[in-house]
């Protein structure tokens, strides 16, 4: 009797397995197509579409940190049209009608296309800052689906929309796995990747496949690009290369965005000499408060002071502040120029969409004399 | 033989006096009472032993004469006063305890330990005055443990710890000593002497010491008095001489097989009668040996041994049917009658 | 005198004591201030300690506002753990004991992860910046305080001291349970305040939170010097030190009390910081042989204070720009010196007591 039980979970398991592997080897099989890069893509590296009859072929190379392989979606407007042989890989049908974002950096994108009306759920949705929005959720259009990290998967079937924009920073697929189960179409978007303020805003693109929107999308970025490389060339042309520091005291570290950093970026198109540009850190370097100081005592400029208002609140945390000369200088600014009451701050969620403004702002603070009459969008100068 | 003049009998006023004292716990809000309705003296310059089976309440009665517990009903008055309206403070200056748990402090010295006997007497700064330098010389001379003054606590012997536990206790100077069972660990060498220290102690200092213990022997041949702990509570008191003879330790301990008065376990002959002479130790030892292998002693009887000293050698001329041998040691003249019968 | 050879032990002791040790944490002190991650050279260090000016400009900064302020704190803080530590090892006569076995650094963790973690609640009370350095003192001493009240309300009702141990631990296991749920449905960026604080901090403290802080240690310190006699007379166990006339629950009360001080005010104002309570005691007793806290209390401050002198200055990666928290380098420090005193003392139980 045991031992034809055994027998059986024995031959099972070995079925199981076997599937398993003949499931990955067709997958395999499948995804060997050769994409070529979009001519159309400029910046952005990790994405790129292919389009077919009735449907499109979107690949995302790197869909969340250090991925083994690439995701593929094919987008399809047309039914019936996807041949047999590419039958393993997901479906979403467009245009988008319901759409359920998980990030604030994609909300401007849907703004920009002028199809934030497709946005029926969002999880901490008080965060966003876009005025589209607000008042969506306002008239409850736009459903509350959870607390920061804990998606509720329950509203979201619930709700059932067309599309799950997410994205994924570990690697974690749990709840995506658990999307994919309850048959909603969910895509990756790993705009975060990219490495450069240009090909992060060009994801607008990759929004506007599902919306069929690409022309739309082209010649937003075009402006932007456009605005954005006028600008940069309009400050690497000035006489000065004033100095700046970046980033705020926590306990005893100093955190001070890295060489790679997307600051450190910013800081280089507008022409600035970032203190502390030679390092390949791409986050943030842990300094000791004394070292900064010594380096930085006399630094002209202090951009990004996370969100502290004023000086004299920089002070009460820690008075060695007021021995940096741009603090006596009042020559300190920071990217809260636009936080809403609930929290949420436009620097974080717009300014992703929108380069040009974030080195427009830079350039104005680090050479005034260029672009007379601009205001600062994102960053202010701190009060006295 | 010990100085009878220094024993007073009984003339003084009681360092420790109970009335209707009942001993035990509190447990989750209820009383356990160990003991009930005790009254008894102690008196100073007297060195009492405190028996009693296991189990019977020792520990707690001690505890609580010493302030440690709390009495559940009646009183106990120290040098005349309630203890209830002394500050802990004032009964260790009167009263000091060697306890049988110990946990050891392995590193302090013994020098500290005895140091810390004076406690009572210092205030927070633990500075000592001439006076508590002089009290700790004191003790560690009557203790003789004048030796061990520089090992560590951890360094010592049963028997040298406790010794200097008992140190400490002299070095609080209490009227009172009161000590649990402060021979538990100890070997025959060491019990005796601290018997015999614990009686000087008593007789030339003139304190109380009043102590429990297992072992009926030495308790016998030191104490003043016995108290003595029934199973069921109850709490007698007398001289060690006369409780033998009234039978109260008899009662109390319901010995099977020994005989309190001879000192001797009791035995069933179950061999022949012998006919013994000689004297002193030798005669008494021969005797023991023999009825501790199952003979009985008596005139009249087939077998005769005289035990005496021969060509300074001692003999042992075994006497049956006539034949006369001689053997120079018991085992040799067991064997030699086991061989016969 | 019969202590002849005791007290020329003694002697030397008291020589090694007030003589050696204050030497000791004054050059280790000096050490400390001399290296950073900036390099200052002595002639100018030596200058602008006097007063004087350095080569450049920001030096007499550096000495003034970060390095001495921070020296100053590792002192406090290292006589305060320390000694802390050894009133909890004598009290429940365990040699693994340390300042935070009632729990009051977990209270403490509380304290401010409520405030980091759930203060989003009360609105505007945090940006992420970083909380206002008095309003985490004061969630951390809140948290602290709660601990230490329902410690002390258990310390009345329980009768021995192992007990009270137990209940430390589980108070601390409790809030670390809460202070895990908060951290579940933190975000990110509260999740990293709160993560920083837990690395301890010795160099976030201004001349005017070192008065404040300094008095509290002060007066936690009296305290423990007044407790002296109990301490010592508890080395023989409760029963003996109560027929010595030490009251035994009050003498405990005041040991909570001030060991709640001294670890409570220390978590508030430089977070929690691991080892150097346990370690401590230990390793002064294999410097000093003796269990009398006369000279043991001394011995172990000085040392708390060394060890934490020396703990800082290899944190600050003399030489780099970078440094390391503070609490890694006292658990990388504090674990070998224990299994070091373990493997030469070969039964620690022995070698300890009190």
């Amino acid at each position: 009797m045991k031992s034809k039980i055994l027998h059986q979970i024995f031959f099972f398991s070995l079925l199981i397995i076997v599937s398993g592997c003949l499931d990955q080897a067709n997958r395999n099989a499948t995804l060997k197509l050769s994409v070529d890069m979009n001519s159309n893509i400029k910046h952005a590296v990790g994405f790129s579409v292919q389009y077919f009859p009735g449907f499109k072929l979107v690949e995302v190379k790197e869909p969340y940190k250090d991925a083994k392989e690439s995701a593929f979606y094919l987008l399809q407007s047309t039914p019936g049209s996807i041949p047999d042989s590419l039958i393993e890989i997901p479906v979403i049908k467009i245009p988008v009608a319901e759409i359920v974002c998980t990030s604030t950096t994609h909300i401007p994108f849907l703004d920009l296309l002028e199809v934030t009306n497709t946005l029926t759920g969002f999880p901490s949705g008080n965060y966003i800052s876009s005025p589209v929005v607000r008042n969506m959720i306002e008239n409850d259009k736009v459903v509350e689906l959870g607390v920061d990290n804990a998606l509720n998967i329950e509203l979201l079937l619930d709700l059932n929309p067309e599309l799950v924009m997410g994205y994924s920073l570990t690697g974690n697929m749990n709840l995506f796995n658990q999307i994919e189960y309850a048959g909603i179409p969910f895509v990756l978007n790993a705009e975060y990747l990219e490495e450069t303020p240009l090909g992060r805003a060009e994801w607008i693109k990759f929004v506007a496949l599902f919306f069929n929107k690409e022309k739309k999308a082209d010649s937003i970025f075009d402006r932007i690009e456009n605005k954005y490389m006028e600008t940069l060339e309009a400050a690497q042309n000035t006489n000065f290369k004033p100095t700046v520091i970046s980033g705020i005291v926590y306990g005893d570290f100093w955190y001070m965005p890295g060489g790679n950093s997307w600051a450190a970026k910013y800081f280089k198109d507008a022409n600035a000499d970032f203190l502390w540009k030679d390092n390949s850190s791409e986050g943030s370097i842990e300094l000791s408060f004394e070292s900064v100081y010594d380096k930085a005592y006399d630094v002209e400029y202090w951009i990004g002071a996370a969100d502290f208002r004023s000086i004299k609140s920089l002070i009460s945390i820690d008075p060695r502040y007021s021995q940096f000369e741009a603090l006596q200088n009042n020559n300190v600014y920071t990217y809260n120029k636009r936080v809403i009451k609930q929290g949420g701050n436009d620097f974080f969620e717009q300014g992703i969409a929108r380069p040009d403004i974030v080195l427009q702002d830079l350039v104005k603070i680090l050479h005034p004399e260029i672009l007379s009459g601009y205001e600062l969008y994102f960053y202010r100068k701190l009060d006295p | 033989m010990n100085s009878l003049s220094t024993i007073s009998l009984k003339t003084s006023e009681p360092v420790i006096e109970t009335k209707g004292l009942s001993a035990g716990y509190i447990v989750s809000g209820r009383k356990r009472i160990i003991l009930e309705d005790i009254s008894i003296e102690l008196h100073s310059g007297k060195l009492i032993s405190f028996m009693g089976p296991n189990g019977s309440g020792k520990s707690t009665l001690l505890r609580t004469l010493s302030g440690i517990q709390k009495p559940l009903k009646g009183t106990i008055l120290i040098n005349q006063k309630e203890i209830s309206k002394i500050s802990s403070h004032e009964i260790a200056k009167s009263i000091s305890v060697v306890l049988t748990k110990n946990i050891v402090p392995g590193n302090l010295s013994v020098a500290d330990l005895v140091y810390l006997g004076r406690y009572p007497y210092v205030s927070w700064r633990i500075n000592f005055s001439k006076n508590d330098h002089n009290k700790v010389e004191w003790a560690i001379e009557k203790s003789g443990i004048a030796n061990l003054l520089n090992y560590k606590a951890f360094e010592l012997s049963d028997g040298q710890f406790q010794k200097v536990m008992i140190a400490r206790a002299l070095a609080q100077d209490g009227k009172i000593m009161i000590l649990d069972e402060p021979n538990a660990h100890l070997d025959l060498n060491n019990r005796v002497e601290i018997m015999n220290l614990l009686r000087d102690l008593a007789h030339s200092t003139g304190k109380a010491v009043l102590l429990a213990t297992h072992e009926l022997d030495l308790a016998l041949q030191t104490s003043d008095y016995l108290w003595l702990l029934s199973k069921d509570g109850q709490l007698s008191q007398g001289m060690p001489e006369d409780m033998v003879l009234s039978g109260a330790i008899d009662e109390v301990f319901e010995f099977k097989g020994y005989d309190l008065k001879t000192g001797k376990i009791l035995s069933n002959p179950y061999r022949q009668k012998i006919n013994l002479t000689g004297k002193g130790h030798s005669f008494l030892w021969t005797k023991n040996s023999l009825e501790r292998n199952g003979y009985s002693i008596g005139a009249g009887a087939d077998i005769s041994i005289m035990v005496l000293y021969q060509d300074n050698k001692l003999t042992w001329k075994v006497n049956f049917s006539g034949q006369e041998r001689s053997v120079h040691s018991i085992e040799a003249m067991l064997s030699l009658l086991e061989n016969q019968t | 005198m019969f202590t002849g050879e005791a007290s020329l032990t003694r002697s030397k002791l008291k020589v090694r004591l007030f003589l050696l040790f204050p030497l000791l944490v004054l050059i280790l002190f000096l050490l400390n201030i001399s290296l950073g991650s900036v390099h200052i050279p002595l002639s100018d260090l030596i200058n602008i300690t006097l007063g004087g000016q350095g080569d450049k400009s920001t030096w007499v900064n550096i000495v003034w506002q970060f390095r001495i302020p921070k020296a100053l704190t590792a002192v406090l803080a290292g006589f305060g753990l320390a000694l802390s530590g050894l009133q909890m090892q004598t009290l429940f006569r365990n040699p693994l004991a340390g300042p935070f076995v009632l729990g009051i650094t977990s209270g403490a963790s509380l304290g401010v992860a409520t405030l980091v973690m759930a203060g989003s609640l009360i609105g505007g009370l945090i940006n992420y910046s970083g909380v206002s350095s008095w309003l985490l003192v004061l969630a951390a001493s809140g948290g602290a305080f709660f601990v230490f009240s329902l410690v002390m309300l258990v310390s009345t009702k329980i009768k021995d001291s192992m007990t009270l141990l137990v209940a430390g631990l589980m108070f601390g296991s409790a809030t670390g349970a809460i202070v895990g749920i908060m951290q579940f449905f933190a975000s990110a960026e509260q999740l990293q305040l709160y993560l920083i604080w837990t690395f301890g901090s010795l160099g976030g403290l201004t001349w005017e939170e070192l008065k404040v802080f300094s008095i509290v240690i002060i007066v936690g310190l009296a305290l423990v010097i007044t407790l002296m006699k109990p301490r010592n007379a508890l080395l023989l166990g409760e029963e003996y030190a109560q027929s010595m006339g030490i009251p035994i629950k009050k003498s405990r009360i005041f040991i909570i009390i001030s060991t709640s001080l001294l670890a409570g005010s220390i978590t508030a104002f430089c977070g929690p910081i691991a080892f150097v309570g346990i370690a401590v005691p230990h390793l002064t007793r294999l410097m000093i042989n003796t269990s009398d806290h006369k000279i043991l209390l001394p011995a172990v401050g000085l040392t708390g204070a060394a060890l934490l002198l020396i703990c800082d200055t290899i944190a600050q990666l003399p030489g780099s720009q970078y440094i390391l928290p503070i609490n890694a380098v006292t658990s990388l420090v504090g674990a070998p010196v224990i299994i070091w005193i373990i493997l030469k003392r070969k039964n620690i139980s022995k070698s300890f007591a009190g």
